[in-house]
């Protein structure tokens, strides 16, 4: 069975009725077949234009479930989303950037997502729609393993919601995203890391994330290091407090692309990076939000 | 023998085939409409070793849309010999080299990940595949080997058990005993174990192919992309027992051979089988993931080599022992890529006098490994390369100059290399020094320093190679003219994207006085035209020449047939710009007007051209890498290069072959790395996620030269084979520079593919931790 | 599975199919329109040999659902050319030995086709990363870098 809705409603009420898979830009799908044909039944979401696009509601941002990578590379966003923009640029070449969705790599739970580090670090939620009801997860509640997620199998992730930061007077934040593979484009990463900083007036870090992704089954906060950075003032040596102790939670494999020593050394040279990157834009004046 | 030319040079860039490929109407094997033709879906083998002792297809028999399941062991049954491959290797005992039989369908034992074990053939791929799933193999795993130096280990796990040995052939060359006594009395020695990396040809275009049976004739017809027509035909019709004449192969256009479309696959046999037992056309498309596990796989040779050295730094004597992975079966010419082809050139460009080598070919639970461009050259100028490198690091001697005091000097030519082989000419001092000049390598410190500054390591290293190419060294061409106004060269070598509609053209054009757009090129139908195809870089200089001759005795057939039609005699006739005439008068006669008065509206030139010289290019390429010391990540800054290829009928096509060897080679350097489960023997490596091609943002631009000053003695054109150069140089280019850019961390050598972890543990093995 | 009449309009021409559901839109080119140009040479995204245009933008066919882009414009490498003349990209490709084998080919100018009518202007590294996602074997991406580049500057 083939069921492509015109309304989220629809979709909502066909998902209620029986499993399906559901497609949206198709980038993780037809890959994981590997030349299969598909035989479950389909619930094409591509015409739910209602889910695509990127708003300011307030409180949060609003990135609908079909927002593509390449509208989230191209959109009109604070320095809050450098990171998540930058990662857009990053996902697969451009044929894969105008059809994946952010959404979608998300539901997919690869562990080496590109979406799950900078939205994590973003303290991105999940909004899921099930027929008459919605809710909302964390996005660290949200990808519970390898290929698995909390949604359940009637609902429908319909946004993906940023808290909006730097809501008190004089504050502005920033987000940084880097990627270590055997290349950039098109490989599975190694090494993922995200990061973002709010910063009060006075050049003190008053909010952070920081996640790193493809170093465990799922993208994971650095919850140690967050804490260690909240209230220091953001210059060039912010990096070097990043130490190898605040890594402790990942567990990176060895597999044929990395051994896990690598991955936890080299994610932990990306932290020290990323920051390094937010302190220089800090310190040049850069513009942020 | 050499006749200075200008065949072809009078052509641009711009070529015949281009207009069919930039609209989409290029003519590939998966493009062709085939009349009610079924599609067959290959169950292959999940296992590294198993016997296959029960299979049951009565499911996927039952399938809807299904037209027939076929086992080995039906084949067998059915008469199908095994695929046959190149005599004339011995084992360590002496005895003939031995494979396992290698059937389309292997009716016992699956000996690779990957190996074919059945077949379903039904109306529609997708029903064929679905089928495919159902057919319930009773596997019965067997211990396996993958890896070749463990396949050479003691207690090993044998491929092949009846065989008692996993060396399937041996192959020794030079005096050891007086390489021992100039080894014993030198002043250096220098050594180097290493892995040349087995890699995944990879053309963009997979494998297909389509089989038809004729009743009425009793012949079959097989499309499918091959560089090597007459051969593949050969060995199908051997496989179904079958005179070759009842076989015929039609190749369209190529989407990439790389030396990985030579010779014979199971399924090009397989399919031409089941066109007659299915009663109707059967197609074959591989998809990327069965191209991985079933199409042969390239390089993969463990190699220790030493270099004796006396103390002036002149080189005495070179040894090399080399263990190749051939794989589960030895494809068509397997051995020959280690064995024969590239150890000619193991010296390299040096005046090394003594030379031992010890090469096995080693069977293993792997894909099959033949040809991948270059072709053991490779392989054979990477290990000399890192050697020399190693050397004047060891002896505290600039690299260049190491090189510079042991090039076979211009004066020595011809000479006669220490494996026996013989170079016609070559000026390699002044090719070194053309590719230093043109690499800036002076202006290195000014850049390393630059580097520096940015907490980034830089390092340059250069590669010298010369390569042997030809491979068979006869090859035919039929000039047919025509009275409508075109010429039709029919050659036995193989158009696969390297221009050689264009060049052929230009030169037949050329000899006849025409204009090239009336040639039209003929390859790929072993109905119209036989020879050996397009390997070992050959086509052009063997088959170009081939042309060249076909082209010049259609004007001498034209002759006579013009003194003929003008009442004269054939030496009064003179010959130019498309017009034979009575010299020293106006009565003349047309070329095409010539042809239209012939019974058949047409005349022919023919010629068979044979050489003794194979062409030596020669080049020598240069690589500068920045690294990233906290990440390890290596990327290739500048690459320039100086090739002697001797004369280029058309520099563009030429720059674009080097080019694509370059990308090769650094593809093989720093990304590609088929790669097995040590005890399991699954590929690990099989989709372009894990196995890294080089993609457009990978890679810098490269810059060229070229040395034309000694043209090819061998051949009238005066050529040299391109085709392969690139992918011979780069690899020791690249690694030389990594570890010059690593020089201060102590490190000897690393294995291709360097990865940002192996430079990252380098550097952070050689500082304190932090 | 049932097939369902689908309406495309490629290179600005409708047609009619009857493809099921699930039909890629690769396999609808090729196999039901004979619009061979767009390739195939992986299992699913890693290649870009597929590359059309949809509504102007460098889709994958291999990865789209042909009833996903119904009433959207596709553009196959077949419709660059204009009444038998090569467009000026198609060209430049020619001029500059853009072309091996030729067959990555017809994705690779579709998505240099996609960049240029966005950046008509690009610079190297713009050009690289456009088509980062189509794999060629032959050319090292050179001469393929040096007809874009020719492409765009022969533009006002």
């Amino acid at each position: 069975m083939y069921l492509r809705p015109a309304t989220v409603d629809e979709a909502l009420a066909a998902l209620a009725a029986r499993p399906l898979a559901v497609l949206a830009g198709g980038t993780d799908f037809y890959p994981a077949r590997v030349g299969r044909p598909v035989v479950e039944d389909v619930l094409d979401v591509s015409r739910l234009t209602e889910l695509r696009g990127i708003r300011d509601e307030g409180s949060h941002w609003r990135i609908g479930a079909l927002t593509t990578w390449s509208d989230v590379a191209r959109a009109d966003l604070p320095p809050l989303f450098r990171g998540l923009q930058q990662a857009a640029r990053e996902v697969g070449g451009r044929q894969i950037q105008n059809a994946g969705t952010v959404a979608g790599n998300l539901c997919n739970a690869s562990p080496a997502a590109d979406g799950a580090p900078p939205l994590m670090a973003l303290g991105a939620q999940v909004e899921l729609a099930r027929f008459g009801a919605r809710r909302t997860v964390p996005l660290s509640d949200f990808i519970l393993g390898n290929r698995r997620t909390a949604r359940g199998a009637d609902e429908l992730a319909t946004a993906i919601l940023v808290p909006a930061w730097a809501r008190q007077a004089g504050h502005s934040a920033r987000s940084a995203f880097l990627k270590l593979g055997a290349r950039r484009y098109l490989v599975i990463s190694i090494a993922m890391v995200a990061a973002t900083l709010e910063v009060s007036p006075t050049g003190k870090i008053t909010r952070c994330g920081i996640a790193v992704g493809a170093c465990s089954p799922v993208a994971k906060r650095l919850t140690a290091l967050e804490k260690r950075l909240l209230g220091e003032r953001l210059t060039a040596g912010i990096a070097a407090l990043a130490a190898p102790a605040h890594l402790a939670e990942l567990a990176p494999i060895d597999d044929v692309r990395a051994a896990a020593q690598y991955r936890r050394e080299a994610a932990l040279e990306l932290v020290r990076r990323a920051l390094a990157a937010l302190a220089a834009e800090a310190g040049a004046g850069r513009d942020w939000s | 023998m050499t006749e200075p030319t200008r065949y072809g040079r009078a052509q641009g860039g711009a070529r015949k085939e281009d207009e069919r490929f930039l609209t989409g109407r290029g003519r590939y094997a998966d493009d062709l409409a085939v009349p009610g033709a079924a599609h067959a879906a290959i169950v292959r083998s999940p296992h590294a070793r198993a016997r296959t002792a029960a299979i049951d297809v009565a499911a996927a028999r039952a399938a809807p849309g299904v037209i027939g399941v076929f086992t080995g062991a039906d084949l067998v049954a059915a008469g199908v010999k095994p695929l046959p491959f190149v005599p004339g290797f011995v084992g360590e005992d002496g005895r003939p080299a031995r494979s396992p039989a290698r059937y389309p369908l292997t009716p016992d034992v699956a000996r690779f990940v990957g190996d074919p074990v059945a077949v379903v053939v039904a109306e529609t791929a997708e029903a064929a595949r679905d089928a495919a799933e159902l057919v319930a193999v009773d596997y019965e795993p067997l211990d396996a080997v993958v890896d070749v130096r463990r396949a050479l280990g003691p207690a090993a796990v044998l491929a092949e058990p009846d065989f008692g040995t996993n060396v399937a052939a041996f192959h020794a060359i030079g005096d050891a005993v007086r390489v021992d006594e100039a080894f014993a009395s030198a002043a250096h020695v220098a050594r180097i174990d290493l892995v040349n990396n087995r890699l995944v040809p990879n053309p963009i275009e997979p494998r297909v192919c389509v089989g038809e049976y004729d009743t009425a004739s009793g012949r079959y017809v097989v499309r499918l992309p091959t560089q090597t027509a007459q051969s593949t035909r050969n060995s199908i019709a051997a496989s179904l027992g079958v005179a070759p004449e009842r076989v015929r192969v039609i190749v369209g256009d190529i989407g990439g051979g790389f030396g990985m479309k030579t010779f014979i696959h199971p399924e090009d046999a397989l399919v031409a089988w089941l066109a007659k037992a299915c009663g109707r056309p059967v197609k074959w498309r591989a998809d990327r993931s069965e191209s991985f596990l079933g199409d042969t796989h390239g390089r993969d040779q463990w190699v220790q080599a030493e270099l004796a050295l006396d103390r002036a730094g002149r080189f005495l004597a070179l040894r090399v022992r080399l263990a190749a992975n051939m794989g589960a079966y030895l494809a068509f010419i397997g051995p020959v890529v280690p064995l024969r082809a590239g150890v000619r050139v193991s010296t390299g460009g040096y005046d090394i006098p003594l030379f031992r080598f010890e090469g096995r070919a080693v069977l293993t639970n792997t894909a099959p490994v033949c040809a991948y461009r270059g072709a053991g050259r490779p392989e054979a100028i990477y290990a000399i390369e890192r050697l020399v490198d190693v050397a004047a690091r060891e002896l505290g001697i600039d690299p260049v100059e190491l090189r510079r005091r042991n090039l076979v000097p211009r004066s020595a030519m011809p000479y006669r290399n220490g494996v026996g082989e013989t170079y016609d000419v070559g000026d390699f001092a002044a090719v070194l020094d053309r590719a230093l000049a043109a690499a800036d390598w002076s202006g290195f410190d000014a850049r390393r320093a630059a580097s520096r500054a940015t907490g980034r390591l830089r390092g340059r290293g250069l590669a010298f190679y010369v390569e042997w190419t030809g491979g068979e060294m006869t090859e035919r061409a039929v000039v047919e003219v025509h009275g409508d106004g075109r010429v039709v060269l029919l050659s036995g070598t193989q158009n696969m994207g390297q221009g050689l509609e264009t060049s052929y053209a230009g030169i037949v054009a050329e000899a006849l006085g025409i204009d090239p757009a009336r040639v039209e090129v003929v390859q790929g139908d072993t109905d119209r035209v036989l020879g050996s195809g397009s390997v070992a870089s050959r086509s052009l200089f063997v088959g170009g020449s081939a042309a060249l001759a076909g082209g010049k005795d259609a004007i001498e057939k034209g002759r006579a047939l013009a003194a003929d039609a003008l009442e004269a005699a054939p030496r009064d006739i003179e010959y130019a710009a498309g017009r034979f005439c009575i010299a020293g008068t106006d009565r003349a006669i047309g070329l095409f007007d010539l042809a239209a008065r012939q019974p058949e509206r047409r005349f022919l030139g023919e010629a068979t051209v044979t050489f003794t010289m194979p062409s030596w290019p020669n080049g020598c390429h240069v690589c500068e890498v920045e690294i990233d010391p906290e990440t390890g990540e290596v990327r290739v800054d500048r690459y320039s290069a100086v090739d002697d290829v001797g004369r280029r009928l058309n520099p563009a096509i030429v720059a674009g072959q080097v080019h694509g060897g370059i990308a090769q080679g650094i593809g093989q350097a720093l990304l590609e790395a088929c790669r097995y489960d040590a005890d399991s023997g699954q590929l690990l490596t099989g989709t372009f996620q894990d196995y890294a091609l080089p993609r457009a943002d990978d890679l810098p631009a490269f810059a060229l030269g070229a040395f034309e000053d000694e043209p090819a003695s061998g051949n009238p054109l005066g050529t040299k084979g391109v085709g392969e150069v690139g992918a011979v140089a780069a690899p020791p280019a690249v690694v030389n520079a990594v570890v010059d850019a690593l020089a201060e961390f102590g490190v000897k050598h690393l294995d291709m593919p360097v990865r940002a972890e192996d430079v990252w543990r380098i550097v952070a093995g050689g500082r304190a931790p932090r | 599975m049932p097939k369902r009449l689908l309406t495309l309009a490629v290179n600005g021409r409708r047609h009619e199919i009857a493809a099921d559901g699930h039909a890629l839109l690769v396999d609808v080119l090729r196999d039901a329109l004979g619009l061979t140009g767009t390739k195939q040479g992986c299992d699913g995204g890693e290649c870009g040999a597929c590359t059309v245009l949809v509504d102007g933008a460098p889709r994958l066919a291999c990865l789209t659902l042909a009833a996903s882009v119904e009433g959207r414009a596709i553009e196959t490498i077949e419709g660059l050319a204009r009444s038998g003349r090569m467009s000026a990209l198609q060209q430049a490709f020619h001029e500059r030995l853009g072309t091996q084998c030729g067959f990555c080919t017809p994705g690779m100018i579709m998505a240099a086709e996609a960049l240029l009518r966005r950046t008509p202007h690009p610079d190297e590294a713009e050009i690289r990363e456009a088509l980062a996602g189509n794999l060629c074997r032959c050319t090292g991406y050179v001469k393929i870098i040096e007809s874009v580049r020719a492409a765009a500057e022969a533009r006002p």
